[in-house]
């Protein structure tokens, strides 16, 4: 499980940076890893780096 | 509905997207490599290079030639966009590197509301009236000329944002110069804008998938709060829709010609439209899925297994593949409304709407301290309610219920 902070709690792309980045990067020191689960409370985050707009 | 394997997608994900997690779980759910380009680059990308790629996204011949430079080293089965901007993007990549795609001049139709507007209306959609006119244009000359009510639209903007009504002149003089404000603000280069007639009636949306230029609907969704103006905030979506099926079945036969009409054959569609005594009116189409987290609401499969981007991504990576049915309940999704400008305090109540009979879900996502914009200016969403239940007005009910219980504290910029 993993809990994120400051700008990655709530930002928009945190997934990407937990799936694309971070899981990948443990995945190859702990090949028995079989996934992360995100216990972040995005709702509480007060300065994500990226905030979703309309498009 | 399985992929084939070690096959690899291309997602354009803007970092201001609020589809990245739904994109990015139902292309790990088919199994498939996933790259994922941002207009930023992300941390991790040196060391995941076939992962994270940066893109110019707003420079397409840039971005295909370092996309081709790309697939040379990791192969691309697919290039799917998540939105108005990506969706052109992707089909000149998908162009660049020969992988199925609607024509890129059909997208670009698609994209521009006014020359969506010029196409259909050569080609007998019914369409409002329509008239494409300057932004530094002498506005006093065009408010004597258009009828009233009409509606002021930007040309490139989504999400109701900026388009305003105007029953009179002197209307239509203040909203000219709130839409001038809007534009500047949004960075947008348009220098025209587009007046409509405005027409009358209750507004639907068809979430749609074409298949070889055949429409699948994946759902027909009524917007049950009026739209009539000054601002056209979107709130409650809520499918099956209510409508008689003769009806329904015009709607759907019109949102099919549209698609026609510009020329697109492959990939998702969000269709607006109005009915009332004169029939179907198409207001807007767009070669993209439905807004903001909003595709959460709709589900796929005999045990509602599938979710609309792993329909939409399944049918990229393998486009003569069926589309399974909607599942079997009544669903919808409450686009929280943006009660005052200010700055977000907090959000109260969230648990307790939650716990509301037939809900499945609160989401805000808006973030406390936030500077709160309403329509139609406003260019984020405070958050979305997700219901499911047995019929739609039970969802609909249950939808304005939990909004209810939401108590929204906004506090002054100053």
């Amino acid at each position: 499980m993993l809990r994120m902070q400051g700008g990655c709690q709530g930002c928009g792309m945190a997934n990407v940076t937990l799936r694309q980045g971070i899981e990948g990067s443990l995945k190859r020191v702990l090949p028995a890893l079989r996934g992360i689960q995100d216990i972040t409370d995005h709702s509480g985050g007060t300065n994500p780096y990226f905030s979703s707009e309309k498009k | 509905m399985d992929a084939p394997a070690r096959a690899r997608l291309l997602l354009l994900l803007p970092t201001t997207t609020y589809r990245a997690d739904a994109f990015v779980a139902a292309a790990k759910d088919l199994g498939w490599d996933l790259t994922v380009a941002s207009e930023l680059p992300s941390s991790f990308q040196d060391q995941h290079p076939a992962d994270l790629i940066t893109l110019p996204l707003d420079s397409p011949p840039a971005a295909a030639e370092k996309v081709r430079a790309f697939a040379q080293r990791y192969p691309l089965s697919a290039v799917v966009g998540v939105d108005d901007d990506t969706a052109v993007l992707a089909a000149v990549l998908s162009q660049a590197l020969g992988l199925p795609a609607n024509p890129l001049a059909a997208v670009e139709a698609a994209r521009s509301k006014a020359r969506q507007r010029h196409v259909l209306c050569e080609r007998g959609v019914p369409v409002p009236e329509f008239r494409l006119v300057a932004l530094d244009g002498d506005q006093s000359q065009i408010a004597a000329e258009v009828p009233y009510p009409c509606v002021l639209k930007p040309v490139a903007l989504s999400a109701s944002r900026g388009v305003i009504r105007a029953n009179t002149s002197e209307e239509f003089a203040v909203a000219h110069a709130r839409l001038r404000g809007i534009l500047e603000t949004a960075g947008a280069d348009d220098r025209e804008y587009l007046v409509e007639r405005y027409v009358p009636g209750p507004e639907f949306a068809i979430e749609g998938l074409l298949i070889d230029g055949a429409l699948q609907v994946l759902a027909l969704f009524d917007k049950p709060d009026p739209l009539e103006g000054p601002y056209f905030e979107e709130t409650i979506y809520v499918t099956p829709s209510r409508l008689p099926r003769h009806q329904q079945d015009r709607l759907v036969n019109c949102a099919q010609r549209t698609a026609a009409a510009l020329g697109l054959v492959h990939g998702p569609v969000h269709v607006e439209l109005r009915l009332n005594d004169h029939g179907p009116w198409l207001i807007e189409l767009a070669a993209r899925p439905i807004g903001g987290k909003c595709g959460r609401v709709l589900r796929f499969g005999d045990r509602s297994q599938y979710s609309l981007e792993y329909v939409i991504l399944g049918h990229a990576t393998r486009p003569l593949i069926g589309v399974p049915p909607r599942e079997g309940c009544a669903a919808g999704v409450m686009m929280i409304p943006t009660p005052t400008a200010g700055i977000l305090e907090e959000v109260g109540g969230v648990e307790e709407a939650r716990e509301q009979p037939g809900i499945e879900d609160v989401v805000i996502t808006a973030h406390r301290g936030m500077e709160l914009v309403p329509l139609p200016e406003g260019s984020r969403y405070l958050g979305f309610i997700f219901a499911r239940g047995e019929t739609p007005q039970q969802v609909e009910a249950d939808l304005r219920r939990a909004h209810q219980r939401l108590d929204i504290r906004v506090g002054s910029t100053e």
